[in-house]
């Protein structure tokens, strides 16, 4: 589904990322991505994405090349990021109605549905919504285009702990569908114990496969007074 | 075209509209208490600089509230939505350009109606209409291109450098446009939006046109134009309320007072258009516009096509300017003689309180000066409140013409209303070369004007440096003048 061969990626001044980065990750899986802070989450989700060109390896995203322009499974992706901003002048239903219109397998059904489980009217403008709630909108929209791989890169730290525990329920719903690979970045480890099968720690240019349960060993909490 | 690419050319361009609706709306609405001042003012240069604020600030929030990485979405939205890059570039550039090149040339047409009034802040001259279209298209491509290099300089984009080394080099051209485009523009906001306003309303106050304003007549207009400019930052937040409480009444009343604003401001702009009045002379035929054209270039030929006809003989425009008032305004020699041949002209005495020897000497050209004396025009004739055409030219720093008028009988201790001297006035634009002149020809410096202040006084007081320059020369033309004595 995803293979990372010997990636190596540099930012344009110079300064490396990542050296000979490689693992795969299965299609239905849920794989967590942690990591201190600038240890390149986003960038590794950019370069997943396509967003940026790897420096060297080689990134393929269902069978394809991730940086390929003419790539032919952009439909099937759906990505949340804490960086989206939304139009502040727009209601939720026109938002949702021009998102819906990229992807060709959209639900409106679902999305109805979603709206509900979330609570919001989506006669709202954008701009009266908190952080929080304007990405609970790009939530139900990712979700209501039935992506095969949906990609989350920290939206979850702004959700309240209600909406965030109805956020991981779809997430659960998904992954035992079977149908939808996840990939979620995230600083907080209790969005990954007892969720995600794998948990890739970000550390020093490398990335290590640990198993959810050791997540814990990671980081030196306890110490810090 | 497909239809991820019709649906973000679609959506943009709705987004943009209701933007820059917005901005024109916030804009017009401040602006609307300005022209409810300037209608009952009636003061063209404060009109002028108006319309100017107009458009400099459509231009200034067309520019910032269409810039892409500012509008609606964060270019990360489009990272994660199913489209490739040529798609997103070129929907993304077309919805530019279909929005901006109309918006631009509405901008410049109205400009181009409204000719008069931008325009005479430089002066008269005639502007065509198809000139000012046609310079649109290139300042509309040219903003496009700056707000294209937000995009190439986005991540997404910036990768594609990486498979065609083209697009770096044109990224650097796009980057020194913008930075050249907006450096221009923000130079024009300042002096359209903030000098002009200040000047002019310091102007207004003027109970005459050759006579200084004072200092606090400019601060009172910098403090008034600091106010609008506070009024317009308190919009902004308020614009900001609107969008965090929907449903605040107060905001919404206030948002229904802001279209009265544009409503009302509209209607006085198309009132007060110059185009509107017929005596104007934008509108004026098409002989008179040739005529005016003719003497600004300086064809002498252009007398005999005036007398040709006899409404042009007659012609002033609105405010009484003549073609011979004209004429002296642009100085040209050749064209002043011939329609001086005619007394006609020499008998339009005033046009805005001013006699043609006042004209001539505010251009400051000497042969125009020199023709008109020699013609027999008074070199003490003065215009309302006694203001002479000597004080006229020592407050305007022109030693050459000072000679010239006092060789001609000029009335060297001549005081005006509030009893300023030719002297005086040289002491207030701190010109020591006129006031030497003066002295030399045996002007008082001693006479007080109304303050009680001689024009020593009045130098020592504007530049104490300056003053104490000229008590040197004093002295030492004192003892100058007693060696000659002794000499003799």
């Amino acid at each position: 589904m995803i293979s990372l061969k010997n990636l190596s990626y540099s930012v344009p001044s110079g300064k490396s990322i990542f050296e000979d980065l490689s693992f795969e990750v299965e299609k239905g899986e849920f794989l967590g991505i942690l990591g201190k802070n600038g240890t390149g989450k986003t960038t590794l989700v950019d370069l997943i994405l396509g967003s940026k060109p790897a420096s060297t390896g080689e990134i393929k995203v269902f069978g394809e090349d991730s940086f390929d322009d003419e790539k032919n499974y952009r439909s099937d992706i759906s990505f949340l990021s804490q960086d989206v901003i939304l139009p502040h002048d727009i209601s939720v239903k026109d938002f949702l109605s021009y998102h819906g219109s990229f992807y060709p397998n959209y639900s409106l059904e679902k999305e109805k549905e979603l709206l509900k489980f979330y609570s919001i009217n989506e006669l709202d403008k954008i701009g009266s919504l908190s952080t929080g709630q304007q990405n609970k909108i790009q939530i139900v929209g990712a979700l209501s285009s039935n992506p095969k791989l949906l990609i989350v890169d920290e939206v979850t730290a702004v959700l309240d702990p209600e909406t965030r525990a109805r956020f991981f329920k779809n997430l659960m719903n998904l992954k035992k569908s079977g149908e939808c690979t996840i990939l979620l970045a995230t600083n907080i480890v209790e969005d990954l114990i007892g969720k995600v099968d794998r948990v890739l720690y970000l550390e020093e240019k490398r990335a290590l496969i640990h198993s959810p349960e050791d997540i814990h060993l990671l980081f030196e909490t306890e110490d810090v007074a | 075209m497909n239809k991820v690419m019709k649906n973000i050319i679609s959506f943009e361009i709705e987004v943009k509209t209701k933007k820059a609706k917005e901005a024109f709306l916030k804009v017009n609405f401040t602006l609307a208490i300005i022209f409810f001042a300037i209608a009952l003012l009636n003061y063209k240069m404060i009109v002028t600089s108006i319309y100017w604020g107009i458009v400099i600030n459509l231009l200034i929030y067309f520019f910032i509230n269409t810039s892409f990485n500012l509008q609606g979405f964060s270019i990360k939205y489009y990272d994660g939505i199913p489209c490739s890059k040529k798609e997103l570039l070129s929907s993304l550039i077309l919805a530019q350009l279909l929005f901006s090149i109309p918006y631009l040339l509405i901008g410049f047409v109205i400009i181009a109606l409204c000719a008069g009034g931008f325009f005479s802040v430089f002066d008269f001259k005639v502007y065509e209409l198809f000139f000012i279209l046609l310079s649109s298209i290139p300042v509309s491509i040219l903003f496009t291109l700056s707000n294209i290099v937000n995009f190439i300089s986005n991540p997404r984009i910036q990768a594609s450098k990486a498979l065609n080394p083209h697009t770096l080099t044109i990224r650097k051209i796009m980057s020194s446009l913008k930075t050249g485009i907006l450096s221009y523009v923000n130079g024009l906001m300042w002096v359209f939006i903030f000098a002009v306003p200040c000047i002019t309303i310091g102007d207004y106050f003027r109970p005459f046109e050759d006579v200084d304003y004072s200092f606090e007549i400019v601060a009172f207009g910098f403090l008034f134009i600091g106010i609008f400019f506070k009024y317009k930052q308190a919009l902004n937040v308020w614009k900001d309320e609107r969008f965090s409480f929907p449903d605040n009444k107060r905001l919404v009343r206030n948002l229904k007072i802001s279209t009265v604003g544009f409503v009302l401001s509209m209607l006085i702009l198309v009132v007060s258009n110059p185009v509107l009045d017929k005596e104007n002379n934008l509108v004026a035929s098409e002989k008179v516009k040739k005529i005016y054209k003719d003497i600004t270039e300086g064809k002498k030929e252009v007398v005999d096509q005036i007398f040709s006809d006899k409404e042009l003989v007659t012609y002033a425009n609105k405010d009484g300017e003549t073609f011979f008032h004209y004429a002296l305004r642009k100085g040209h020699i050749d064209v002043v003689k011939k329609l001086s041949s005619h007394k006609i002209f020499l008998n339009e005495r005033y046009y805005q309180s001013r006699t043609p020897l006042m004209i001539a000497v505010n251009s400051k050209r000497i042969e125009v000066v020199k023709h008109l004396l020699e013609v027999g025009s008074d070199p003490n004739e003065t215009q309302e409140g006694g203001f002479s055409p000597l004080m006229l030219a020592s407050k305007k720093c022109q030693a050459g013409l000072v000679d010239l008028l006092i060789e001609k009988g000029a009335s060297l201790n001549a005081q005006d209303s509030s009893k300023f001297t030719a002297s005086h006035y040289a002491s207030k634009s701190k010109c020591l070369v006129p006031l030497m002149a003066l002295h030399k020809s045996g002007a008082s410096l001693e006479l007080k004007n109304k303050e009680g202040l001689s024009s020593l006084d009045l130098l020592k007081k504007k530049n104490s440096k300056l003053h104490g320059e000229f008590k040197y020369y004093l002295d030492n033309y004192s003892k100058y003048l007693r060696n000659i004595a002794s000499e003799k």
